[in-house]
């Protein structure tokens, strides 16, 4: 199978080989070549900072359609916390209600998996010393400890995002009350973010996903939008698998490490967690118990796929978590048992996907940083993207790993383009005088003298 | 055979807290890049930063230096000044001559130096009051 799936992909004939990706991309991961920007899968995490900066709208995620639903003999929706903040003036039970009505058989609450989670998390704390603990919720921030920070793999919390702990514990009890077996049962998750979508097809640390398929909030935005109307504010949900505000809250940054103990700090925005990975990376860490690292700003509320400001759904979210229970009735004897049964745990160990060598022999990556360097002092430092590379830094290491070549940098193709026309310049004026014209000669020369004043 | 082998040094500033630490990212990237195992990289941060570190804090500013090739990492600090009384002293967990200010931006835990030691195969300071203090350590790739 393959084992790099993004959900983040090119739409060629939309792009236009401008730079905003190139520059944007936090982890270097896109090139312009031949006029189309080229996603370096290996180093893509599906943050979606290329969809947000697109001018063209040339950046997309390959997601799933709502007509897949029809397929399956019994459908179920899950909804993340961050889909409730996108509705003006709409209760949590309406937003639910009007999912259900696009025709599934039954709606959970991902927050009512993040609960499970927040209990697992505490669990782990108690029983693991190893500190700073980095969150494994954001599957964008998990692929970037593995593809940048590989030396950080051991702090990221083996747990399943909440979304996976509910697609299991929705299954469960579709299998025990209702004896649906796996097969019958799709399960859609309505995603904020293409890096979810990823997590489904490619599952970061297990075989398969519980997950069927993803679906984007902007494609059912509309549908929902237009039922709200209908539905009663207070109409009541035929379900138990809801959240309290706790396990909404982790829509927003800061709800996940809300009711954790210790020194906890909350992050969100690629590049502010690129910024304190480097931090711990030093060392620089050391009174940190955990690290809530959210790639979107705001956390999931600013997803790139989700169609509300972030601000206003973050402030939507927490006025309608005041109208819940704060936080959930735990079964502590049903949680403790399922966390000893391994059922909150990835079921493989995180593997480092550590890509920024030059070659897998040290040696020759040796002389491959040398070159590298004296490429680099070759070029002009100006960082201007024309040669497709984000910097001039980044097209020495593209050299020097032999995919590009120094005239992609236009001033060297200029300076090269120059000495060629010197050579030019001076073959012309050793045509033989009985053809060229002396007035011609006469001129060329002039212009040599001027030149030399 | 002559090894390959890589060179660089940094120049480091006293009390300059903007720029701190950017010796160490360097050294960090260039390690990564020459595809070095995951558990080297973590400790030649650590040291390099917490050598970069004492240079801006403790010193009257030095330099940091690198030296790489296939089977072990060298890092050199030197500084000029003003060099530490009692280096045993100085290796202690917890000790720290890191001022009020200092300790305000959350530096002088005292930890620094010990730190380097437990993360190096090979450690030795030296130091002499008025002149300056050189640390040596290096990494041995492959025996982590
Ligand atoms: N380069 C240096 N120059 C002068 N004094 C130093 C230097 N490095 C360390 N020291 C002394 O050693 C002490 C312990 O250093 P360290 O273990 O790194 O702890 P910290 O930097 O937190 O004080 C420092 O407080 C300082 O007195
Ligand atoms: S912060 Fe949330 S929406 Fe953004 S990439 Fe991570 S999981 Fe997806
Ligand atoms: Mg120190």
């Amino acid at each position: 199978m393959e084992n790099s799936f993004h959900s983040v992909r090119l739409l060629e004939e939309e792009c236009k080989g401008c730079t905003n990706c190139i520059k944007h991309c936090p982890t270097e991961a896109i090139r312009v070549y031949q006029g189309k920007a080229r996603i370096i899968n290996e180093l893509c995490i599906d943050c979606g900072e290329c969809i947000r900066v697109c001018p063209n709208y040339a950046k997309q995620t390959i997601i799933d359609e709502l007509k897949e639903i029809h397929e399956y003999p019994y459908t179920v929706a899950l909804l993340a916390p961050s889909f409730f903040g996108q509705f003006p003036n709409a209760t949590v039970n309406q937003v639910h209600q009007g999912v259900k009505d696009l025709g599934f058989n039954l709606v959970a609450q991902v927050g009512y998996g993040a609960e499970h989670v927040n209990f697992a998390i505490r669990q782990w704390m108690q029983e693991n010393p190893l500190r700073p603990l980095i969150s494994s919720a954001c599957p964008t921030i998990v692929r970037l400890v593995q593809v940048r920070f590989d030396e950080l793999v051991d702090h990221v919390i083996p747990l399943e995002a909440p979304v996976e702990i509910t697609a299991g514990l929705v299954r469960e009890q579709l299998a025990k009350e209702k004896g649906l077996s796996d097969k019958d049962v799709g399960v859609f998750f309505i995603s904020p973010c293409p890096a979810k979508v990823s997590a489904i097809k490619i599952p970061i640390a297990r075989g398969q996903s519980q997950i069927t398929a993803a679906i984007s909030m902007r494609e059912v935005y509309g549908a929902i939008m237009s039922k709200l109307a209908t539905i009663p504010k207070d109409v009541v949900l035929e379900t138990d698998l809801l959240a309290s505000a706790l396990g909404m809250l982790w829509g927003r940054r800061g709800g996940e490490v809300y009711a954790l103990e210790g020194t906890r700090v909350s992050v969100d925005g690629v590049y502010n967690v690129i910024n304190i990975l480097e931090d711990m990376a030093m060392g620089k860490l050391p009174e940190v118990d955990y690290l809530e690292l959210q790639a979107c700003p705001g956390g999931c509320v600013g997803g790139p796929l989700v169609t509300q400001n972030p601000f206003i759904a973050k402030a939507r979210l927490e006025a309608l978590c005041n109208g819940l229970p704060a936080a959930p009735k735990w079964d502590r004897d049903d949680l403790l048992y399922r966390y000893q049964k391994g059922d909150y745990f990835w079921k493989l160990p995180l593997q480092s996907k550590a890509v920024l060598s030059m070659d897998g022999d040290i040696s020759t990556a040796l002389s491959m940083i040398k070159q590298r360097e004296i490429i680099e002092k070759e070029l002009p430092g100006l960082d201007c993207g024309a040669c497709g590379s984000p910097t001039c830094q980044c097209l020495a290491e593209d050299i020097a790993r032999g995919m590009a070549s120094n005239n992609d940098c236009i001033f060297h193709l200029r300076q090269a383009v120059q000495y060629v026309a010197a050579d030019l310049w001076r073959l012309a004026k050793q045509v033989p005088p009985t053809i060229a014209s002396q007035q011609v000669l006469n001129a060329m020369d002039e212009e040599d003298d001027n030149e030399d004043k | 055979m002559l090894q390959n082998k890589l060179s660089y040094a940094f120049p480091i500033e006293a009390s300059d807290f903007t720029k701190a630490g950017d010796a160490a990212g360097k050294i960090k990237k260039i390690l990564k890049l020459a595809g070095l195992p995951a558990t080297v990289i973590r400790r030649v941060a650590i040291i390099a930063y917490e050598a970069e570190m004492n240079i801006v804090i403790h010193s009257v500013g030095g330099s940091l230096s690198l030296d790489l090739t296939s089977t072990r990492v060298e890092m050199a600090s030197q500084d000029n000044g003003p060099g530490i009384p009692d280096i045993d002293l100085a290796l202690q967990e917890g000790y720290s001559t890191a001022s009020d200010e200092v300790r305000a931006l959350g530096f002088g835990a005292g930890m620094g130096l010990p730190n380097i030691r437990r993360n190096a195969d090979h450690f030795c300071i030296q130091s002499e009051v008025g002149v300056g203090t050189n640390l040596e350590v290096w990494i041995d790739i492959g025996v982590s």
